[in-house]
């Protein structure tokens, strides 16, 4: 029974079926809105104001030969990134989108590992052609993990330790998901949720590494990273990991934070939703303003920022929410 | 099953590897067949895991309390007895296990050095002396246990004493392995002093007030004697188990010693180190009334302190090393660390956490040296710039070795995924200690990235010299590869029920200190007809 | 609410099913593009900006391999550790550790009455 529960919501949703159209109109959003902020027209010509355009470019990889050159492990890369999607839709059943969700007591490290994976995917494809820029672009992208996974962990922890211990959440994402909106309205929990909200943005802006942080994808310097040698359905792959992992890293964020329709349950249905879709826009939104306005940063520059300031940030706040939480 | 019979089985196995250990030189000055010494050493070892399996399936099945077998017949606490729980035996199960493993997999490792009746021998010593650490019931014992462990390991280390490394390596371990010992012996003089009884239970028994028949109460003052007696066993098996600051022999010994020594030293041997300690720390000296309950409590934040120190150092040394063996070494400390954070928290919960992690550890570190051997073997080399892209030729001791990695790495489902799961969950549910989450998520990441490092370096960086005659390893070195990658795969699938079914019976049998006494005192008064 | 190890088996559960269908997406692609003739030449060699690439060069400069730039970034805390601790000298060694004896044996005898 609990098999046909997760298969229909892999499938249906909030998994492939939905994940995909949440991908579609967020690339719409994403680059429409960058391009708009850039002076840009951005996607005009598919579809009225250039809606079908992101189904247009997977459609076009989808027909497109898949050229795996000689050295490389095509069978594995295509293993390890379908791996990494299906993390992904994992973590999005954890939330509290989900009909039957993946729930239980401390299942927050579950997602962070969940979270993690992708990005080594990413990297592990980078190494496993036989080019300098995925080299290179691999390397860089080992090291960002070293720098921005310990952040987004702290400052995902903070409000799931709060909401455990004040609600009785039971460390779990489901159950946090669901109380943590009200740590808001405690001025000594606010503080804490405010540091770890602004460190979460930042480690996400590097996990789908948009700029300042697109360090490993940077194409003026190394061609395109890991992917450089990817074409066809795996390039499709690879640019569905890094839209689903944008579309989820937002959800996650919002439903943490913002308590996504949660705060608004006793108001008919269609207000909560259009409250969730905008809170979700608006985190698009500040991704895309920080990616439009700031140029890139070196490898080490990036490093050196999460270690010396973003990772400190989190820390405090998550040692000031277990203090507060034991004091309390 | 009669507890006679099963004890006696527990009691033999030992004795069996230490009297082969003897056996196997005056055979090899008979039989000049070098075939002859291994199928010995093999039988040996296969006997001594049918062994384990008998007495762990018994002991988990018919037995609630620990088997006690007394030597010559002598009771508690005047002769020296064997304890077995089933901890015990889970651990006996391992040591068995893996020795097994490692016999199959040195057939064709050591084909091209010579004096190999001595490397059996010893390794049958080695195995003799781990065996009698977990099984005994008795302090002094397991001193002398300890040394029988320690001694072999020196000499293993150095086996391929060509190689000034090695006996760098294996002088500076001996000397201080040695220190251990002493320290630890020294140790026991201050209990026997102020307890007046060496034997395990009748220690638990005098602690909280009462005691086994022949002695009387505490001598001394009880309360200082423990606290030193726990404060230098503490620091002695933390240097065994290579807990931070005691570490700086393992990443020159493990690395010098042949591969399926380092599987076992790294796999084992310091597990059992921390096996003893956990004996102390929590069936003898804690729970109930006993008298040395702040004691106790200070050892576990020492624990975790130095636990967290171990992860930090480990993890960090770990992204630097270029020899592979040096890479994996480093590893087993940050993952004693995390064993030794899952210890201090004394709870049942931070027990299953480490106790798990540790049998997950001894496979996947196993899986790991054995594997990295393989690749030596083969190549030649061991600096990772000389091994670059070797793994491309070995698809299956590649394969092995990426299962060991990601496991000891932390990936979900495998094994070693779960238990770090179960440690996250035990420090989240303390409250206070929730920020040491963050640390192991730091010193996780780290070990991903070392791992991933040598991943790299062996398989998918391109090749730099001549690789066409590079084949996959043999099939007797590719064999207990695969199992114990299979055992991987499988321990972290059917991990709730593993947890719930083997993990958690033997983290009880190590709280239960009232069963633990009860089967040592029935045993007495049995003898002493109520006395 | 489920254990916690159950449900990593139930998320294995759920990145199986999604690899099933992407393989499935990936056959049907493949199908798709049979009319391409079978690739060979120019297009399967790294792409090299037009250059040629010997195998040799196909790897990563020092300086930017990951471990390289957390060493470079951790420089001063690797120094301490490395060349001040772990110096490989035995004495150094027994030194601290006969340190930290020292400070146990304070803790428990004299700390704790």
């Amino acid at each position: 029974m609990r098999l046909l529960e997760l298969l229909f919501e892999t499938i249906v949703y909030p998994g492939a079926l939905f994940l995909s159209v949440a991908v579609w109109l967020t690339q719409w959003y994403y680059r429409k809105l960058c391009a708009r902020m850039q002076n840009r027209m951005g996607p005009s010509y598919t579809g009225p104001f250039g809606i079908l355009q992101p189904i247009a470019d997977y459609l076009k990889l989808f027909f497109k030969e898949d050229v795996s050159i000689e050295g490389s492990s095509p069978k594995l890369a295509t293993v390890l990134l379908s791996v990494a999607i299906g993390s992904v839709v994992a973590l999005t059943l954890m939330l509290p989108i989900a009909p039957w969700p993946i729930m239980a007591s401390y299942d927050v490290m579950l997602a962070m590992y969940l979270l993690v994976w992708p990005t080594i995917a990413l990297a592990l494809i980078g190494v496993l052609t036989p080019n300098p820029f995925s080299a290179i672009g691999s390397s860089r992208l080992f090291s960002m993990t070293l720098a921005y996974e310990v952040a987004f962990v702290a400052s995902i922890l903070t409000p799931v330790v709060l909401a455990s211990s004040f609600y009785g959440a039971e460390y779990s994402l489901y159950l946090s998901c669901l109380k943590a909106w009200e740590l808001w309205f405690n001025p000594l929990t606010a503080v804490s949720m405010a540091l770890s909200l602004l460190s979460a943005l930042l480690a996400l802006q590097c996990k789908i590494l948009a700029k300042p942080f697109d360090i490993p994808d940077a194409e003026t310097e190394i061609v395109a990273g890991p992917f450089t040698e990817y074409s066809g359905f795996k390039l499709a792959l690879i640019f569905g990991l890094h839209d689903v992992e944008v579309v989820v890293g937002s959800l996650l964020i919002t439903m943490l934070f913002f308590g996504g329709p949660v705060p608004f349950a006793q108001l008919p249905w269609y207000v909560a939703l259009i409250v969730t879709v905008v809170e979700y826009l608006i985190v698009i939104a500040i991704i895309t303003w920080i990616r439009t306005i700031t140029g890139r940063f070196r490898v080490d520059q990036a490093l050196a920022l999460f270690w010396k300031y973003v990772l400190p940030i989190a820390t405090i706040a998550l040692i000031a929410s277990v203090i507060i939480s034991q004091v309390l | 099953m009669d507890l006679n019979v099963v004890a006696q089985v527990a009691a033999i196995q030992p004795f069996l590897a230490i009297a082969s250990a003897f056996v196997l030189p005056l055979l090899s000055l008979v039989v000049k067949k070098r075939t002859a010494w291994e199928s010995f050493a093999l039988t040996i070892a296969a006997i001594n895991f049918a062994f384990s399996v008998f007495l762990t399936y018994n002991l988990y099945t018919s037995f609630t309390r620990p088997l006690v077998y007394a030597f010559g017949a002598w009771p508690p606490p005047v002769g020296i007895v064997y304890e077995i729980d089933r901890a015990g035996a889970l651990m006996g199960l391992l040591i068995t296990g893996l020795v097994l493993t490692a016999t199959i997999f040195s057939l064709r490792y050591m084909e091209h050095d010579t004096g190999v009746q001595y490397y059996y021998a010893l390794l049958l010593g080695f195995e003799a002396g781990m065996l009698g650490c977990v099984y005994t019931g008795d302090a002094f014992n397991l001193f002398v246990m300890l040394e029988v462990m320690s001694v072999p390991a020196y000499a293993l280390v150095a086996f391929r004493y060509h190689i000034p490394e090695a006996v760098e390596a294996a002088v500076k371990y001996a000397i201080i392995g040695t220190a251990a010992t002493t320290v630890y012996f020294i140790a026991i003089i201050f209990a026997y002093g102020a307890f007046g009884t060496l034997n395990m239970a009748d220690l638990a028994l005098k602690l909280r007030g009462s005691t086994l028949p022949v002695t009387g109460p505490p001598l001394g003052n009880a309360f200082l004697s423990s606290a030193v007696f726990l404060a230098l066993t503490f620091w002695a098996f933390g240097l065994k188990a290579a807990i931070a600051p005691n570490h700086f022999w393992l990443p020159d010994a493990h690395p010098a010693a042949p591969s399926p020594i380092s599987a076992l030293l790294s796999g084992v041997m310091v597990k059992v180190a921390l096996f003893a300690l956990m004996r102390y720390l929590l069936t003898v000296f804690r729970g109930g009334n006993s008298l040395a309950a702040p004691i106790v409590q200070a050892l576990d934040y020492a624990l975790i302190a130095l636990g967290v120190l171990s992860a930090i150092i480990g993890s960090t040394l770990m992204l630097l090393q270029r020899d592979i063996k040096r890479l994996i070494a480093y590893g087993t400390i940050l993952n004693i660390g995390y064993i030794a954070m899952g210890m201090g928290l004394g709870n049942q919960s931070g027990l299953i956490a480490a106790l798990f992690h540790l049998v997950n550890h001894a496979i996947g570190k196993a899986l790991l040296f054995m594997a990295a051997g393989a690749i030596i073997h083969v190549a030649g080399a061991r600096d990772l710039d000389e091994l670059a892209g070797v793994g491309r030729r070995m698809p299956l001791t590649s394969a092995a070795f990426l299962i060991g990695a990601l496991a000891l790495a932390g990936a979900p489902p495998l094994n070693g995924f779960m238990s770090k799961l179960w440690l996250f969950m035990a420090y989240l549910e303390t409250g206070w200690l929730a920020p040491l989450v963050v640390v192991i998520v730091v010193t996780s990441v780290l070990g991903l990235m070392g791992y991933m490092k040598a991943f790299y370096h062996v398989y998918a960086r391109q090749p730099i010299k001549d690789l066409s005659s590079i084949r996959e390893a043999p099939r007797s070195m590719v064999a207990p590869l695969l199992v114990l990658a299979g055992l991987c795969v499988l321990l972290g699938l059917v991990a709730p029920l593993f947890v719930e079914g083997v993990i958690w019976p033997a983290v009880s049998s190590l709280f239960d200190y009232q069963g633990y006494i009860s089967a040592a005192q029935d045993f007495a008064q049995a003898f002493f007809g109520g006395g | 609410m489920t254990s916690l190890l159950v449900s990593v088996l139930e998320a294995a559960f759920v990145v199986l099913v999604v690899l099933v269908i992407l393989f499935i997406a990936y056959g049907l692609s493949l199908r798709a593009t049979k009319a391409v003739t079978k690739s060979s030449g120019e297009k399967r060699r790294p792409f090299a900006c037009g250059e040629l690439l010997r195998p040799s060069e196909t790897g990563v400069p020092d300086a930017s391999i990951y471990w390289a730039v957390w060493k470079k970034l951790f420089r001063s805390f690797y120094n301490t550790v490395r060349d001040k601790v772990h110096t490989g000298i035995l004495n150094d060694w027994l030194f601290w550790m006969f340190i930290f004896m020292v400070v146990l044996v304070i803790i428990f005898v004299v700390v704790i009455k």
